[in-house]
């Protein structure tokens, strides 16, 4: 099951979607490329509840990383 | 957004909402959501010039979470949170150099900054005056 998702440049760093795809390679497929004022990431996994792990380990690293 | 994560979240306990950038920071956000990251599992978008959009959604039971919450205790809890975290960046910016001056002076009092100034505090031309004084000794 593939989704394509935006995601905010405002919210979301390269680095951190960088360190998920690695920090998930073994469990899903992903890539991203910037468009505009977002990114644009495509996600391959077996089950829904592994993109929204996806999805939360990258907000908290930009997080992690916006803030400081 | 064009995906299935927001198609299921009626489905599976998750709410999404609107915030106005204009009242609350990105930074407020995105803090809030951070601490949130372990009770459900969140998405930020940015449909709009001034708007963040936050989905939020309950995680599944689990041994380190055995009681299901309640998405709208959740959602209200994240408001709170919200409105906490925007109120404490106002008054870091009303005191954060006050605050910063009172620290500066709380640590110089207590001498933490003893390390001594490269150089002597003298008056270098004193030094050398005194220096070509003899003393006189009877």
């Amino acid at each position: 099951m593939t989704t394509t998702i935006s995601l905010t440049l405002r919210i979301y760093t390269q680095e951190a979607l960088e360190q998920t795809i690695k920090a998930f390679a073994n469990i899903c497929t992903a890539s991203f490329a910037a468009a505009h004022d977002v990114y644009v990431l495509r996600i391959t996994a077996p089950q829904q509840q592994i993109k929204d792990e996806f999805l939360n380990y990258a907000l908290a690293l930009s997080a992690q990383q916006l803030l400081g | 957004m064009g995906s299935d994560w927001l198609d299921t979240d009626i489905a599976e306990s998750a709410v999404a909402f609107t915030v106005d950038e204009r009242v609350y920071s990105v930074e407020a956000v995105l803090r809030t959501a951070y601490w949130f990251t372990d009770r459900a599992y969140l998405f930020i978008s940015k449909p709009g010039e001034y708007t963040l959009r936050v989905h939020l959604k309950i995680k599944p039971v689990s041994l380190e979470a055995p009681r299901q919450e309640s998405v709208s205790d959740l959602a209200g809890e994240f408001g709170n949170a919200l409105l906490d975290n925007q109120l404490r960046e106002a008054v870091e910016k009303r005191t954060g150099k006050i605050r910063e001056l009172l620290v500066m002076k709380a640590v110089a009092e207590a001498g933490a900054l003893e390390d001594p100034a490269p150089g002597s505090p003298n008056d270098p031309i004193a030094d050398q005056q005194q220096a070509d004084l003899t003393q006189i000794t009877s």
